[in-house]
């Protein structure tokens, strides 16, 4: 079954597919700092470095599962909250 | 407060200025144009006799009681149903008068029990008061004659009984239930002498299609309507103005005791939101207060299997307090949280979600509007910049095209739906959006113009084809985009798309193209039309996108900011609007002011002195997810059953279980407390000292009727736990808890318990620009400065029907019952609705060998229930549709993890399921609906 923080994400990205992927990624990191508690984006991130990091064959917590606009946005969840 | 009769003017007012001068025996008054000579006469002090007429209802004449004498006219004109007109003289009494009048209640009387000393309506009789008042001191006509004293009296209604002897035809009844509730139940059958106040086809009340709202009642004369809690308990001495506790609609009800014993809730006239009316829920089901499942004492446990231990308060919250700190010792702060209630006041969701920020130190705060208005939240706020309805009840009445998208107002917000009725019988056109054909489809005197029925999940692509037809057809209000809007080119350029075109989207939404453009040119010609929804609208995937597209549609044709337009959620619970006022969700402070904003924060580490985490807490299926990870161990319910209430219940149990420490603040043991350690009981409405605000924004006050039964109001308690914490949080009453939230809160800068006593209830923002409140938000400007349009592409739900499970379920709520049922099934209102059945579509039905009232098993891929069968054709082959307010039926057992994107509100209103006859259970089974309740497949 597809981890929560996975199926959340991917959710998000759905609904901004719609735009450039550059924009998209920006407002669904966004909407993830304005309303993701911190340990949730924190277990997404650990997702995505999983993705970048790992052989993604090999994996089985769900990183397979994150949809790559999600991934984007989450990459951007690397730079510290703009304030 | 006593206010146990109200002034009756005797006929309703009629708006515009005082421009006609009348003397009324010799007193000069000015009224509007219209007024009758009675309501001008009590204007001034003048009552004029009657019996026929009250200012509820439109004048009658039948009863020849009021009658006057004008000055250069002929005869004795009914006073009720003769206008004033400038100039004119009338007299009230003269022998003439007075001899007509003593006529008329003689004849009354000769047909009347003279039982008026053992009568229940005795001292509250007007037929007894107008007996007096025109000196009747003799029956010339004896009391042998024919008569209806033996007419049979009608018990069949749970609340009221209705003694056909004692009816004097005057037809009050009829006309409340015409012109008040708009359910046209009640006829005056035969002529002459032998007219008789029947319900439907001569069926009991019971039987017919009265829904019991109490307007009959409350506008009869005699005791022939008579609430059963008068007979048995006598007429009330005292009452104290307070607020419902049922749904967003809010009433104000007067609540009449005799001594400290409550005998009836009556509906107030001068209350804000409902104007004197009422329906089932509020005027008559209250008896859960005194219901003796109440658990008075505090419980604690260790474990979930144990059995529960009463202690004194004392004891349970040093054990609630000990408990929540080992746990953060261990698991750290953020391990533990607490949900607020919309059903608390604001003053008790208040303290909670201070006790969450100050005494347990995060953000990890939710409230039960998550799983149903949070959508509204999100949406009302990125477009016009807060979370909030636009209009006030009233504004309905200036609306001429009505849009009810995803909500059945009978059912769930039956005050505000006799209003929208009223207004529909004036001529305003009607479009439902909904699967499902609710009652205001079509009835009596009500039909929609338009019902767009539309396939579960695909909202957000009808409001897109709705606004393609406004954007390409050029309908659209182009100098209030101009000057009150920004993102339009975008959104106009997205919305334009033949992708969003009603022919390209009607495959996907069922509704046929010509339709539903009609429809789109019906709500764009306006000229006022607003739009009203419901959980229809949120409780899906793309509930906040649906709000929005709603928000876009609205600011495209201009209907903002003025009378009878708007965007107006009606919200489920009481307290839904104030629960998320008060900054129950983990992500805002008080006034929707995020988190993250150091100002704001300052404002409230200032106050309660300490610091505030600037980043968001856990929402409540975050919290359950966490549970399951095992870094979310401790939870404080107020007044949620989340174990029925939430999808996917077996999730939510084994979350609920999973952890170390649950608090249950209710009234009753609830399915939630099964999984608690920890249960402080609470107090219900009626000893509550605080506020409610209402799906319009309307801060009422809620009153004490009675001493907390429990020994402490709710406020109290968590500010003990607090304590206990080692946090200091003390209030003297629940008005200075409202003191600290005007002064940390701008939009509620100008409201405390005295402003609100004074001036009875006030719309919010309530600032020093609107220091009485007010009625209608971004009349000039957006809260957010620009209205913004924000495109919405329309993204199809992952619940798909398939070969296994080929239906799909949509749930909603029936009139008698509210929410999960913990109130009103403790009340007779079981007698509509003792369980939940599931409606099923007569094709869907025969190709599964189902008839009426066959046991069936509903499956989806999360669990499965046994429900009865109902054949309906009100929604389409495909479709099923069941209610949630029965334990034993667990309708939440089916329903799935999806939720909305922004906000995780659960989708409540798609779940893809298979119904089958019910073949395997033994006959015991068979007879009790949700006893083969399995949980997971």
């Amino acid at each position: 079954m597809i981890a929560p923080h996975v199926r959340l994400a991917n959710d998000v990205a759905a609904q901004f597919a719609h735009l450039p992927p550059d924009t998209a990624a920006e407002r669904i990191a966004t909407h993830l700092r304005m309303f993701w508690d911190p340990r949730m984006r924190a277990q997404l991130l650990s997702t995505v470095d999983t993705v970048d990091t790992v052989d993604m064959a090999a994996v089985a917590d769900g990183a397979d599962d994150l949809d790559p606009l999600a991934a984007a946005a989450a990459r951007l969840l690397r730079t510290p909250t703009p304030r | 407060m006593t206010l146990l009769k109200e002034p009756d003017l005797g006929t309703p007012a009629m708006p515009g200025d005082a421009t006609v001068a009348v003397e009324i025996d010799g007193l000069a008054v000015t009224v509007p144009p219209g007024t009758s000579v009675l309501r001008a006469a009590a204007m001034v002090g003048v009552e004029i006799p009657k019996l026929c007429a009250t200012d509820s209802l439109d004048a009658f004449g039948s009863c020849r009681l009021c009658l006057v004498e004008v000055e250069g006219g002929k005869g004795t004109p009914a006073s009720c149903t003769t206008p004033c007109a400038d100039g004119m003289k009338v007299r009230t009494q003269s022998p003439k008068l007075e001899k007509l009048r003593r006529g008329v209640m003689e004849l009354y009387i000769s047909d009347h029990p003279l039982d008026c000393l053992t009568c229940s309506a005795n001292g509250d009789c007007e037929l007894q008061d107008m007996a007096g008042v025109v000196g009747l001191r003799e029956v010339r006509y004896g009391f042998e004659g024919e008569n209806h004293l033996d007419a049979p009296t009608d018990s069949s209604n749970p609340y009221f009984d209705f003694d056909a002897s004692k009816c004097i035809a005057c037809s009050r009844c009829v006309r409340a239930c015409d012109e008040v509730q708009g359910t046209f139940a009640l006829t005056i059958s035969g002529r002459g002498f032998d007219s008789t106040v029947s319900a439907g086809m001569d069926e009991s009340f019971l039987a017919s299609d009265c829904v019991s709202c109490g307007a009959c009642v409350q506008a009869c004369p005699t005791a022939t309507l008579q609430e059963r809690s008068v007979v048995e308990l006598g007429m009330p001495t005292r009452s104290v103005l307070t607020t419902c506790a049922y749904c967003g609609v809010g009433c104000s009800f007067k609540a009449e005791l005799r001594g400290d014993q409550l005998v009836r809730m009556v509906p107030y006239k001068d209350g804000g939101a409902n104007e004197g009316h009422s329906c089932v829920k509020g005027r008559f089901a209250f008896g859960y207060a005194s219901h003796p499942d109440r658990v008075l004492s505090p419980m604690v446990r260790d474990r979930i299997t144990d059995p529960w231990c009463e202690v004194s308060w004392d004891e349970a919250i040093t054990h609630t307090a000990t408990r929540l700190r080992e746990i953060q010792a261990e698991h750290g702060p953020g391990s533990i949280g607490g949900i607020t209630s919309s059903r608390c006041t604001n003053e008790e969701v208040y303290v909670v979600q201070k006790m969450v920020r100050a005494a347990f130190g995060n953000n990890n705060v939710d409230t039960c509007a998550r799983v149903c208005h949070s959508p509204t939240g999100y949406g009302l706020k990125q477009t016009f910049g807060t979370s909030a309805g636009t209009q006030d009840f009233a504004s309905v009445d200036a609306a001429d095209v009505i849009v009810v998208i995803g909500a059945n107002p009978t059912d769930g917000h039956p005050v505000f739906a006799s209003r929208m009725k009223r207004r529909l019988r004036q001529g305003a056109r009607l479009v439902v959006v909904d699967p499902r054909r609710i009652d205001l489809v079509r009835s009596p005197h009500v039909e929609a113009a338009h019902h767009l029925q539309l396939a579960p999940g695909t909202n957000v692509a009808v409001i897109n084809a709705m606004a393609h037809v406004v954007v390409t057809e050029g309908l659209g209000d182009t100098d209030f985009v101009a000057q009150r809007c920004e993102g339009y080119e975008e959104w106009a350029e997205f919305i334009a798309r033949e992708e969003n075109s009603p022919e390209a989207l009607a495959e996907i939404t069922g509704v046929p193209a010509a339709e539903l453009r009609a429809a789109a040119r019906l709500y764009a010609a306006g000229p006022n039309s607003a739009i009203y929804y419901g959980l229809g609208v949120t409780e899906h995937s793309q509930g906040s996108t649906m709000v929005m597209g709603m928000a876009n549609l609205a600011m495209a044709t201009g209907n903002i900011g003025r009378d009878g337009v708007g965007v107006n959620p009606l919200r489920g619970q009481n307290n839904v609007q104030g629960s998320c006022d008060m900054g129950s969700f983990p992500h805002e402070l008080p006034g929707y002011r995020h988190v993250s904003d150091d100002n704001v924060r300052a404002v409230y580490e200032q106050l309660w002195g300490i610091p505030i985490l600037p980043e968001p807490g856990l929402r409540i299926p975050n919290m359950f997810d966490a549970a399951l990870d095992g870094t979310f161990r401790a939870l404080y319910v107020q007044g949620e059953d989340l174990a029925q209430s939430d999808p996917n219940t077996q999730h939510v149990t084994a979350a609920l279980s999973a952890m170390d420490l649950v608090v249950v603040q209710d009234l009753f043991l609830n399915e939630t407390a099964k999984y608690a350690h920890v249960f402080l009981p609470g107090t219900s409405f009626l000893e509550k000292d605080g506020t409610f605000t209402n799906a319009e924004r309307r801060i009422n006050r809620v009153r004490p009727v009675m001493t907390a039964r429990t020994g402490k109001q709710e406020w109290q308690i968590v500010c003990e736990v607090a304590q206990a914490m080692g946090y200091p949080m003390r209030y003297d009453d629940a008005a200075a808890i409202m003191d600290e939230i005007a002064l940390t809160t701008p939009t509620f800068a100008g409201v405390s318990f005295a402003h609100l006593d004074e001036v009875g209830s006030i719309q919010w923002p309530c600032t020093a620009a609107a220091p009485d409140g007010t009625r209608i938000m971004h009349e000039s400007g957006f809260t957010r400065g620009k209205g913004a349009f924000i495109p919405t592409a329309y993204v199809p739900t992952k619940e798909r029907s398939t070969r296994k499970y080929p239906l799909i379920l949509t749930t909603g709520r029936i009139l008698s019952q509210y929410n999960v049922g913990a109130q009103t099934r403790r009340t007779a209102n079981v007698v509509w609705h003792e369980e939940d059945v599931l409606e099923v579509h007569p094709h869907d039905a025969e190709v599964r060998g189902i008839t009426d009232g066959d046991l069936v098993d509903l499956a989806s891929r999360v669990g499965r229930t046994s429900l009865r069968a109902r054949i309906s054709d009100r929604q389409p082959v495909g479709v099923v549709y069941t209610t949630f307010h029965h334990p034993v039926t667990g309708a939440n057992v089916v329903t799935t993890e999806h939720s909305d994107w922004a906000t995780n509100c659960p989708e409540y209103k798609v779940t893809a399921v298979q119904v089958a006859l019910h073949r395997s259970v033994p006959a015991a089974a068979a007879a009790d609906p949700g006893a083969v309740l399995v949980a997971g497949e």
